[in-house]
């Protein structure tokens, strides 16, 4: 008896000696800010004059009346509404083209993953470039088919659109990548049963395929979201101070000039934690919803005994 | 087979052919894929290939100037470009600092995460589950979220303008944690007592037996780390805010501000700051596409 417990509470103190460098960053880098990002959002604590801080509820009051922050959150939304669908199509169209084992097919998949590894920071540089209204690449195109030319980013009903399509463009490959290992997956005798039984293309693909990349979609879908909603990097470089008449302003953008620039630590505290429990509430949701999935394919595969 | 999938639904009339046709369609089919990819690679690679060749364009034309294609061709090649990019910032000061902080945080963040996720994957400690939970439930809290109190944190510390600001808070990672627990709960127990048997401690055995037996895995969370402390910018734009501590990210945004403005130098500097990204990717490709790759298929 007292032999297990000796043994028992050598194998706790290694553990928690394992685990001890783990805990001392996580709490002072990870914990401490969390808990001091929800006591200051109860205050009006402002970085200038720390001495002057008072408890008040009325950050999260003023939110709901903060007009800028609600155009962030609906340039953040259409951002993500735009930008997640298509991503993941694009990326979902690459990985069909790419998947094949012929020769030289590593150079496609090269150049299709090639952006991802670019950062961000250079990619928006050189899309700035790209943007220009007089001089730019993408103006020298348009004029060229003869289309006059664009305001892009100078342009409010466009600035959100151009920041979609050169998000798209960097980060597809990375999805791309990720629905190639799922349709590698996918077993090689369906298609080939499927061929024998005359079926289409398109039948195929709806059948097999589709279904074979379900639950690697759905991990897809969540990344590309999440990334989406922490859109920061290009606004911050293409469009300062949030683009022609705040087109481009994002949460993430918001908070960091709330905090940054005007110092108002109380009410960025509060619109993070807001931020961050949509953000939980999000990724809780999924889960449950990713549950419901599981249970189906349980239920599916005891049905037509495990084909998949 | 996969191959026909894409094409071949456009073409519905094709498929009611009879066999005698598969080969010369297959053929044209491959053919056809070839086209496409190529288009499409070399659409998906134009920004990068303006990229580079700007890089090497000698005009000093502004944008504003440039009115045809033929306007962004160079006349010829030149390495100036690149020179200017050395000589008119400290561009290999911002490289060494880049290099200190990507190789301090890999360091840090494999030694921290894997210790922990190995105890969380194979030491049965009392408060094991809880942490286990812990983890799983901060893995889901956005960085950005709480990027104010962290720079205060920070502040506090008096770490702003050195590199521990951007070094240290790195360390831990949930989402690391994770990869390691799940690597290592692949490893069987047998192995750990069997050097236990031979009187190896805990530590010894976890160093000089696991730790062998996991290189793809600490491999994959070194080339995901370096590459993303390479790229990473917002957090060292809000802490180091003296120039002297840029990383390359940093410096290549304040250049591109920088007058005399000249688009071929700009453009040398972007390429300077990607080429080494590019060769670290070329030679660890493949636990690069590993690690994203199995990221979805083991469920977070």
């Amino acid at each position: 008896m007292s032999k297990t417990s000796l043994r028992q509470k050598r194998i706790d103190r290694t553990g928690w000696l394992f685990m001890l460098p783990a805990l001392v960053f996580g709490t002072v880098f990870l914990v401490v800010p969390i808990i001091m990002c929800f006591g200051f959002s109860f205050t009006d604590f402002y970085m200038l004059r720390p001495e002057a801080m008072k408890f008040t509820f009325e950050n999260y009051a003023n939110i709901f009346h903060d007009e800028l922050f609600g155009k962030a959150i609906t340039n953040t939304l259409l951002f993500v509404v735009i930008t997640v669908p298509v991503q993941c199509a694009v990326a979902l169209g690459l990985a069909l083209l790419a998947n094949k084992t012929f020769k030289g097919y590593g150079v496609f998949k090269l150049a299709y993953f090639a952006p991802v590894i670019t950062s961000m920071t250079v990619v928006s540089l050189l899309f700035e470039i790209l943007y220009k209204e007089d001089g730019g690449v993408f103006n020298l195109i348009l004029n060229s088919l003869g289309i006059a030319s664009q305001g892009f980013l100078n342009d409010p009903s466009q600035a959100m659109l151009c920041i979609v399509f050169m998000s798209v463009w960097q980060g597809a490959g990375y999805q791309m990548i990720i629905i190639l290992a799922g349709l590698q997956g996918v077993s090689k005798e369906l298609y080939e049963a499927a061929e024998l039984d005359g079926a289409s293309a398109w039948n195929k693909f709806v059948h097999i395929t589709l279904p074979g990349i379900a639950p690697i979609s759905s991990f897809v879908l969540i990344i590309t979201l999440v990334g989406a909603f922490k859109m920061f990097t290009q606004v911050q470089i293409l469009t300062p101070d949030g683009g022609v008449d705040y087109s481009t302003i994002t949460i993430v953008y918001y908070i960091f000039q709330k905090d940054m620039s005007e110092k108002l630590v109380g009410y960025g505290s509060a619109i993070s934690m807001l931020f961050t429990i949509v953000f939980v509430l999000a990724t809780v949701g999924k889960n449950f919803a990713m549950k419901g999935v599981g249970k189906y394919k349980e239920y599916r595969e005891h049905m037509i005994g495990g084909a998949y | 087979m996969t191959e026909t999938v894409m094409t071949d639904s456009k073409h519905p009339e094709k498929n009611r052919k009879t066999k005698t046709n598969g080969k010369t369609k297959r053929t044209v089919h491959k053919v056809i894929m070839y086209i496409v990819n190529t288009l499409l690679g070399l659409m998906f690679l134009f920004p990068l290939i303006f990229l580079f060749v700007s890089a090497f364009n000698p005009a000093r034309d502004l944008p504003s100037q440039i009115t045809s294609f033929a306007d962004l061709l160079p006349e010829y090649f030149t390495f100036s470009n690149f020179a200017s990019v050395f000589t008119r910032i400290p561009m290999l000061q911002y490289f060494g600092n880049t290099l200190l902080y990507a190789l301090g945080t890999v360091i840090g963040v494999l030694i921290v995460n894997s210790m922990a996720g190995y105890a969380l994957a194979k030491i049965n400690f009392k408060g094991n589950k809880l942490i286990s939970t812990f983890i799983v439930i901060m893995l889901i809290i956005p960085f950005e979220g709480i990027t104010l109190s962290l720079y205060l944190v920070v502040r506090g510390l008096g770490m702003l303008n050195t590199p521990f600001a951007v070094i240290l808070p790195s360390f831990f990672s949930c989402f690391y944690i994770f990869m390691f627990r799940q690597f290592f709960l692949g490893i069987p127990t047998a192995l750990i007592e069997a050097a236990e048997i031979d009187g190896a401690g805990p530590f010894k055995t976890y160093f000089k037996i696991i730790v062998p037996t996991a290189v793809p895995v600490f491999v994959t969370v070194l080339i995901l780390e370096f590459i993303g402390k390479w790229g990473d910018y917002y957090w060292p734009l809000l802490t180091l805010t003296s120039s002297q501590w840029f990383n390359v990210q940093l410096a290549i945004k304040s250049f591109s501000t920088a007058s005399p403005y000249h688009w071929g130098t700009v453009m040398a500097s972007l390429a300077v700051v990607t080429v080494p990204v590019l060769i670290v990717f070329m030679c660890l490709q493949k636990y690069y596409i590993e690690g994203i790759a199995t990221q979805g298929i083991k469920d977070m």
